[in-house]
């Protein structure tokens, strides 16, 4: 009867792949690659400073309003925050997040910028902080300066003699910095510092009423100041002026709150997820879904800590989906097996796993692929934080795909094995009747809903 | 066709037209006006800051109030301490310059000494000296508030204040704000939530929710029965609602109102002043009544001020200038007061003409707002209070705050629960003035008033909700029980800007993002169809479907969609999908095993059931989890997940069974083979 059947094959029925046989060699690659993701957050501490690329979501940053104004007509004008994104992240800016603002100046009149994020603090090296820090210091001995601290790009100084802002300017600007983070990095530049106006002179300057010190800020032409050439450059000099409205450190977005309650939600998660495997399927399954799950996530962290890709809070519900995806393709592969138990007493344990896997095989690949093609798309044609997620999904499909077959399987079957001799009894509810399942010709159950 | 087929039919189409109405509100652009009134949805579904912007609030916060703070409590523990034996005869106090500053004058030069001495003991690295004022005299101690320590009370004040501000928002149930510290500004962005939503969350935001404890002084010493305080019976005659006469016989009046008439003083005939005489007396001492006096003021609109008085008032803001240039020639600014600010403009242009009716420096006027629920008249006005400035008990004594309601009114409560060493000094407190009326003060207003009749021990108080509206009462209820147990902010806030945000995603994206979804489903099609053909279009349809679903779902429960929550939305889509492949690898197992169609279908679904239902149970199960502990955008993506599961098996088990019912059942008799 089967014959009449003409089904498009993903691949022809009955393979038979031996996915179990070398189950010990798959674990200890994983536990290679494993060891590889975590070593790799220490090697980018080491080299780049941070454990992964945060984002400006949970180290700050700093943000800066700009506005434009039509050269031409001398009225502002609006730009497309596209492109500022695109002018910037060519100049070799990472992680910055572009949006639109609408805001009314002193005069009542609405104006649209756009609001720019950054996870850079300054445009200085820590290197140049740190000697023109020293420097300065030395330099204005004479002035009693009992504090001098860098922040972003104002240096905060307080002493018991004035110092001008004309004698910091002088002196700061026998400094060099680099003009762009990337790209044209041998261009330096002088460190110029901001001239106040009279309004901020007031607000910068200012002496302590107790101590009789001076409490001064000392701003350089700093992140914004780079932006804002970067967007003229970018957007056309001669048509368009871009004006820094606004420019300002900021904390982190998501607190330490929030970090602890994600990594208390995700452990909580995991061992629910094991506890409702104990009391579904039974203890013998528990074990391998949870690594599997920990597998996926911490190779998503590693892929993220290789390729320096940013991490925001969008990264982190990219992580949680694709632990979803993985314990639901683990689970789905689990119950054909306690199917397939129930139904194969006198096979073997690795012959089981192999039949049900080779059985899932077709489904594996399909949903995997579909999953992983849609998320490719917007992958590739999405942009920031969307393509942060959807490069998040590429990576966790793969793997997630991966550790069911080869991580959570073997070791239900190590386990299986080493405690439980011998094929366990069936233990699902409504067990399946293994004559009607192996021996199709001897059943009549078909007929009974026809009419 | 059988009969169930057509039920399950009708059930379904019912479904979709139900989803697609939840979901026509977004198809225009206002849904109030543009549809009509009869249609029962109007509800449009939220976004988040990510995909439609909202409002970017700029609030500065006064951290210098903290230090302040600091050093009033300085004063405070010197001052009791001073207090005890051996008594010390100096005089503590905080002056206002400098920022933190404490003072004490020493009886002679040897106790000054060994005041030194105790202060530079007990306050080691809090404080340093400072030079003193020559009107000080010879033998003071001056010191200030240390600024290494200063620095960091402001640095942790700003963090607490954060950190309240992200939790007051979280509770009220605004989905995934930003709240950032920027210098000694905070900055809080909104999703763009309706008017009201958005007005509501901004007060609670800026609630100080500083909560205070101060006795009302009706002139009460221990053991006689307060008749009103001199201060306030003068200003009571000077009002002249009644001759002075009258006056001094009007408290005579047991227990009952004296018609009192208008006012005589022209100030207080031109700012609608009353005053009156408040009584009551306590069941436990029934011959000792009680009496004060207090003037009244009802709202006013369209006040003529000028623009000092408008700033000192709070009607405008220094720095808003737009308000400030539409005053008139004269300088003059048009303000809607409030009963409290005619109060308190009354009481400051008397004591301008007359300094006799300056308060004195320990006691204050502070206001409520009484809205009466009985009488001929229901207007709400403001009333003052005549207070002993002392502060006997704050809210950080509070550790736990609930929502009640009082048995015998019905009115909407708080119940506080005090630590123990508040708990004491609340006992102690209420045991000393019995009878007298006792002030809670939140945010320099008086929220309540109580009487107290004897003392509360046990460490519990309650607030009673003023308001006629029961619903106003229940919300006012709950956003006080939010704010005192997220704890008071460390100063005032005040509000510095406002503006709109657009999506901080970048429209540019969105665009994209949806452009890429596009060819995702064509990709999911494709796939889908070349495989299984016909079976192909079966899941095609589950998936948009799913997609109806859980919107339609979402929208109802008003969660605000962000990106986190389309995550959510693309991985159960993968499940949706995922469910319907196995559903068709299962079909086709058993028609290889030559079943009949109809058998295979029939077996098909129930062998893949207990696997989609095992992988959507864990799925959910996790999905509990994260919404339980996870907060901001991991919440946003668990709703969405387990709105997601829910939306899946629906569409897995019941949709797609219904569309291969259809499609089995479409000729009569045996069918040889489906196309899957």
């Amino acid at each position: 009867m089967s014959e009449h059947h003409k089904f498009r094959y993903l691949l022809p029925p009955g393979n038979n792949f031996h996915f179990v046989s070398k189950f010990k060699a798959w674990l200890l690659m994983s536990f290679v690659l494993m060891a590889i993701a975590i070593g790799f957050l220490f090697v980018n501490k080491a080299t780049r400073g941070d454990y992964m690329n945060w984002t400006i979501d949970f180290k700050g940053g700093t943000e800066m309003v700009f506005s434009f104004k039509d050269r031409a007509t001398g009225s502002y004008a609006k730009v497309d925050p596209h492109d500022v994104r695109v002018a910037l992240e060519k100049s070799g800016e990472d992680g910055i997040d572009v949006s639109e603002i609408e805001y009314t100046d002193d005069k009542g009149t609405p104006i649209s910028g756009v609001v720019v994020k950054t996870p850079r603090y300054s445009a200085l090296t820590e290197e140049v902080k740190d000697k023109a820090h020293k420097g300065f210091i030395e330099k204005f001995k004479d002035r009693k300066i009992t504090r001098a601290t860098w922040s972003g790009d104002r240096l905060n100084v307080k002493s018991g003699e004035p110092i001008s802002n004309q004698e910091a300017a002088d002196y700061l600007a026998t400094f060099e910095v680099l003009a762009t983070t990337k790209g044209t990095g041998s261009q330096t530049k002088k460190l110029e510092v901001k001239p106040w106006s009279t309004e901020e002179q007031g607000q910068y300057t200012s002496r302590d009423e107790g101590t009789r010190e001076l409490n001064a800020w000392y701003g350089i032409w700093g992140i914004d100041r780079q932006y804002q050439q970067t967007m003229e450059d970018k957007l056309g000099k001669e048509k368009t002026e871009v004006i820094v409205v606004q420019s300002y450190g900021v904390g982190a977005r998501a607190g330490s709150k929030l970090r602890d309650d994600a990594a208390k939600a995700i452990i909580f998660a995991i061992f629910l997820i094991m506890l409702y495997l104990v009391f579904r399927f039974d203890i013998r399954y528990a074990p391998g879904a949870a690594f599997a799950t920990i597998h996926d996530a911490v190779m998503v962290i590693g892929v993220f800590a290789i390729t320096w890709t940013e991490v925001s809070l969008t990264s982190v519900a990219g992580l949680l989906t694709v632990m979803g995806f993985s314990v639901n393709d683990t689970v789905i592969v689990f119950d054909r097996i306690r199917e397939n138990q129930a139904k194969l007493k006198d096979k073997s344990i690795e012959r089981i796993i192999d039949i049900s896997i080779n059985e899932m095989l077709v489904r594996t690949i399909l949903t995997s692929s579909t999953v992983f093609a849609t998320t490719l798309i917007m992958n590739i044609f999405g942009t920031g934080l969307v393509q942060n997620f959807a490069f998040a999904m590429n990576v966790g499909v793969i793997v997630g795909t991966y550790s069911s077959i080869f991580l959570a399987t073997p070791i239900f079957m190590y386990i299986t094995k080493k405690w439980y001799s011998g094929p366990a009894p069936a233990r699902r509810r409504g067990m399946v009747d293994p004559v009607v399942a192996t021996v199709p010709a001897a059943s009549k159950s078909d007929d009974a809903d026809e009419e | 066709m059988d009969r169930s087929l057509k039920w399950r039919t009708f059930g379904l189409l019912g479904v979709i037209v139900l989803c697609c109405g939840i979901l026509s509100p977004n198809l225009v652009d206002n849904p109030k006006t543009d549809l009509p009134s009869w249609f029962p949805f109007h509800k449009q579904i939220n976004l988040g800051l990510d995909l439609k912007g909202g409002l970017h609030i700029v609030y500065s916060i006064d951290l210098n109030t903290a230090i302040v703070d600091r050093a009033s409590e300085i004063e405070r523990d010197l001052k009791s301490r001073f207090n005890e034996e051996p008594k010390v005869n100096a005089t503590v106090t905080a002056p206002l310059s400098p920022l933190g500053a404490v003072t004490v004058i020493a009886p002679d030069a040897a106790k000054k000494i060994e005041i030194e001495a105790l202060v530079r003991n007990d306050y080691t690295d809090t404080i340093e000296f400072r030079d003193c004022e020559p009107s000080d005299g010879p033998n003071a101690v001056c010191f200030k508030v240390s600024t290494t320590y200063a620095e960091s009370i402001k640095k942790s004040a700003l963090e607490n204040a954060v950190s309240t501000i992200r939790e007051r928002i979280d509770n009220g149930g605004v989905a995934e704000p930003s709240v950032v510290q920027k210098d000694e500004q905070i900055i809080v962005e909104l999703p763009g939530l309706d008017k009201d939503q958005t007005q509501a969350t901004r007060d609670l935001i800026a609630r100080t929710a500083k909560l205070e404890f101060k006795v009302v002084d009706d002139g009460s010493t221990p053991g006689v029965a307060g008749r009103g305080s001199q201060y306030m019976a003068q200003l009571y005659v000077h009002v002249g609602s009644m001759s002075t006469d009258e006056a001094t016989v009007a408290p005579a009046i047991n227990g009952r109102e004296a018609k009192e008439g208008d006012p005589t003083d022209p100030l207080a005939q031109q700012f609608g002043i009353f005053a009156q005489t408040d009584y009551w007396k306590i069941d436990d001492a029934p011959d000792q009544p009680h009496s004060d006096y207090f003037l009244k003021a009802y709202d006013q609109p369209n006040v003529k001020l000028t623009t000092a008085e408008a700033i000192k008032l709070g009607c405008v803001k220094k720095t808003d200038k737009v308000k400030l240039a539409a005053a008139d020639a004269a300088g003059n600014i048009s303000c809607d007061l409030k009963g409290w600010q005619v109060i308190q403009r009354y009481i400051d242009q008397t004591i301008a003409k007359d300094a006799k009716f300056k308060v004195p420096d320990d006691h204050q006027i502070a206001y409520e707002l009484e809205e009466p629920t009985n009488g001929d008249d229901l207007r709400p006005y403001w009333r003052s209070y005549y207070l002993w400035r002392a502060v006997r008990l704050t809210g950080t004594a509070v550790t736990n705050a609930q929502g009640s309601f009082e048995p015998n009114t019905g009115r909407a409560v708080v119940l506080l629960d005090f630590n123990r060493y508040g708990g004491r000094v609340f006992g102690d407190l209420t045991a000393e003035i019995i009878g007298q009326k006792q002030a809670i003060i939140l945010d320099d207003k008086v929220k309540s008033a109580p009487t107290i009749n004897t003392a509360i021990r046990g460490g519990r108080a309650s607030i009673t909700m003023g308001g006629a509206d029961p619903n106003r009462q229940l919300r006012d209820r709950d956003d006080l029980v939010n704010v005192l147990k997220t704890g008071s902010l460390p100063a005032p806030l005040r509000e510095e800007s406002s503006s709109e945000l657009g999506p901080t995603l970048g429209r540019d994206a969105i665009d994209k993002t949806k452009v890429s979804f596009g060819i995702g489903i064509v990709l999911v099609v494709l796939i889908m169809v070349g495989i299984y053909r016909w079976s192909g279009w079966i899941a095609v349809f589950a998936v948009v479907f799913h997609n109806l679903l859980t919107i339609a779902v979402m929208g109802l429960f008003g969660a605000t969609l962000t990106l986190p929550g389309i995550a959510a939305i693309v991985l159960s889509v993968g499940m949706t999908v995922d469910g319907n492949i196995l559903i068709y690898e299962r079909i086709r197992d058993e028609l290889l095993l030559g079943k009949s169609v109809r058998g295979a279908v029939d077996l098909g679904f129930s062998r893949a059931f207990s696997a989609i239902l095992d992988g959507q149970l864990t799925t959910a199960a996790a999905g509990w989890v994260l919404l339980q502990y996870g907060s901001g955008p991991i919440k946003g993506f668990a709703t969405l997940l387990l709105v997601g599961v829910f939306t899946t098996v629906t569409t897995n088990i019941w949709v797609t069974r219904i569309l291969f019912d259809w499609y089995i059942s479409r000729k009569k008799g045996q069918l040889a083979t489906i196309s899957i």
